[in-house]
């Protein structure tokens, strides 16, 4: 790879532009969808998915010996605000959500059996206050996909350096 | 009623600039609404750290008469494509910002 060198005389760092950064395997992952119509769940989404994610934050580590840590769990209800999450501006209630459930571990199989533990709850996780145990529409079945390493960015774009040049090879040919 | 940021612009868009900041750029139509905009109580790095969730001092403005544009940029709350990031390319990060009053 060659990256131009670019000078930053004000703070003595050089900036590796363009695709210089090395993305890290971070984990692999597991991910479930489950779709939500039910207008009463959909009037109290927020309540509904922080009760789903305390339940699964304590139960994973508790049943299944995976240590609090060293693991991940998202619920992003697609059709609600998953892309903007607590940002979102206008969070009314929706018509229909599909919340994509990722679990994130060391490994693959790791993810998976968190993402099975994960899968009764997410089919079956009632409002507080519910009479009966009700049944929410799974995306496929199995309904776990395997999504394979996750990958994150490591290494930032400025490196503090005492010379422009420390981080640079050079080599000077003489050719006449 | 008080207009919003977004009305106000031509344009609002988002984008990732390298793997841990985002970008939005906020083209408005002429000299007035870019004066309006360039006053706007949310395009100050209290305003846009309060919107975002940041430090105010990570906050970059840069005010761009020529253009009538203003660019903020600032840290993502988690880097590009790793666990929990919802927004690959940051294009939809505009979204808050065009809802401010402005």
């Amino acid at each position: 790879m060659v990256a131009a060198l670019v000078p930053r005389p004000q703070c003595g760092r050089p900036a590796l532009p363009g695709g210089s950064e090395v993305p890290a395997p971070a984990g692999a992952q597991t991910m479930s969808i489950v779709g939500i119509r039910e207008p009463e769940v959909l009037s109290r989404i927020g309540e509904w998915l922080g009760s789903l994610e305390s339940f699964l934050t304590d139960r994973i580590p508790a049943t299944l010996g995976i240590p609090a840590g060293s693991f991940d769990i998202d619920l992003r209800p697609y059709g609600w605000n998953a892309v903007l999450g607590d940002l979102d501006p206008a969070p009314g209630p929706p018509q229909e959500v599909g919340v994509v459930f990722c679990a994130t571990a060391k490994d693959q199989e790791t993810a998976t059996m968190i993402a099975k533990f994960a899968n009764p709850y997410l089919l079956h996780h009632p409002l507080r206050g519910a009479e009966s145990v009700p049944s929410w529409s799974f995306m496929s079945s199995p309904a776990e996909m395997e999504r394979g390493t996750l990958y994150t960015f490591v290494l930032q774009h400025a490196v503090r350096v005492g010379d422009p040049a420390e981080l640079v090879r050079t080599t000077v040919e003489e050719v006449c | 009623m008080t207009a919003t940021l977004g009305s106000l612009a031509s344009k609002i868009r988002s984008k990732n600039a390298g793997p841990f900041w985002v970008t939005i750029d906020v083209c408005l139509p002429d000299e007035a609404t870019f004066a309006r905009a360039s006053a706007a109580d949310c395009l100050t790095p209290a305003g846009i750290a309060e919107i975002y969730g940041v430090a105010p001092s990570a906050v970059k403005i840069f005010r761009i008469p020529d253009l009538r544009t203003i660019k903020v940029s600032y840290p993502r709350a988690v880097p590009q494509g790793s666990i929990n990031d919802r927004d690959v390319h940051s294009a939809q990060q505009y979204i808050p910002l065009a809802a401010q009053p402005a």
